[in-house]
């Protein structure tokens, strides 16, 4: 879920980076980008906004190459599947995307890659 | 030469061990090139060779073909490759891979196939087709080629992913561009392809494509 973040505005922006802009998750739904080395994936399921890493932990591939279908994302390269609630992957259950907390303001989405 | 033949060459930014993985890893062929073949499977495989049956649809036939396809590695800078289709049909591949520096390469893809000498006429159709072919896949496995070596030089593990990510930690400050690309055969299965064969596991796909242009900082 993306999370409602209490924090000042300047600590915020500490944290979380910019990884895009509302608009861009028209007309498909989500939209992948790499922001520091980490590649994200950003999409809206049932009215909200999540991403998960779009970095397949099998080989690497763009597991939001293909547009999400009946809750699912495939992954390009060798057709893994990922629950798109759950970011678990329904193929080889011990792969599971990492989800990222997210901060939405003035229709920018904002990201936190680093928490630990 | 006798019969029919095309030659193509292009020289790369991506080391020799890369290559030699992407041509051994047969899963993605219906991930990868998923517009291309439908189904393969793997009837036995070792460290230097596979052989395996594949449907795909060519160019310029919009019919789906079964091949059984041999492929070895003669030696790390020499992949030999057969095709055998319907009606007796050999296609025979050499890919030769040099060296271009630490992190370049060239590779040359010979294709030849032994005709009788009354369709010898075929050659302009042959090397079309193989243009044709070599270039549509080509593209796809650059695109391939080209994350696998950006996630690779962030440190990516296979099966595991990139440490940093996994563990919200931060990530290098740069990547690292001399990390070596062993080649290690046979690339590791995890789906039913050696068992009862691979497809695509969708009928259409909207292609969204690798990601939208980095931002502006
Ligand atoms: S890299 Fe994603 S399925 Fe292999
Ligand atoms: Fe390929």
């Amino acid at each position: 879920m993306a999370e409602t973040i209490f924090m000042d505005e300047a600590e915020a922006l500490n944290c979380f980076v910019k990884i895009g802009y509302i608009s861009e998750l028209e007309p498909a739904g989500q939209f992948s980008r790499w922001v520091s080395n980490h590649d994200i994936l950003v999409f809206r399921r049932n009215g909200v906004i999540r991403a998960f890493s779009n970095v397949c932990p099998h080989f690497g591939g763009p597991v939001g190459y293909h547009q999400m279908t009946e809750g699912k994302f495939t992954c390009l390269w060798h057709n893994l599947q990922f629950d798109a609630d759950t970011g678990q992957c329904l193929s080889v259950t011990k792969f599971k995307l990492r989800e990222y907390k997210l901060m939405i303001k003035d229709e920018i989405i904002f990201a936190r890659l680093v928490e630990a | 030469m006798p019969g029919l033949y095309s030659k193509f060459s292009e020289e790369v930014s991506f080391p020799r061990g890369l290559i030699i993985w992407n041509y051994f890893d047969h899963e993605h062929v219906v991930g990868t090139h998923f517009e291309h073949y439908h189904q393969i499977r793997i009837l036995a495989e070792e460290s230097n060779w596979c052989l395996s049956q594949r449907s795909a649809t060519l160019p310029f036939m919009p019919i789906k073909m079964w091949a059984t396809q041999f492929c070895y590695l003669k030696s790390d800078k020499w992949m030999r490759s057969f095709h055998f289709g319907p009606f007796g049909l050999l296609l025979e591949q050499d890919f030769h891979f040099e060296d271009v520096g630490s992190q370049g390469c060239r590779v040359t893809v010979e294709s030849h196939m032994n005709v009788p000498r009354i369709l010898r006429w075929l050659q302009p159709f042959f090397h079309k087709l193989m243009r044709r072919w070599f270039y549509s896949v080509w593209a796809e496995d650059t695109e391939m080629r080209e994350r696998r070596l950006k996630v690779w030089q962030l440190g990516f593990r296979d099966f595991v992913g990139l440490n940093y990510v996994n563990n919200k930690t931060a990530g290098p400050a740069r990547p690292d561009v001399d990390r070596p690309y062993p080649i290690e055969l046979p690339v590791p299965k995890i789906t039913e392809i050696a068992r009862g064969g691979v497809g695509r596991p969708f009928k259409n796909s909207r292609k969204l494509g690798y990601g939208l242009s980095e931002l502006p900082e």
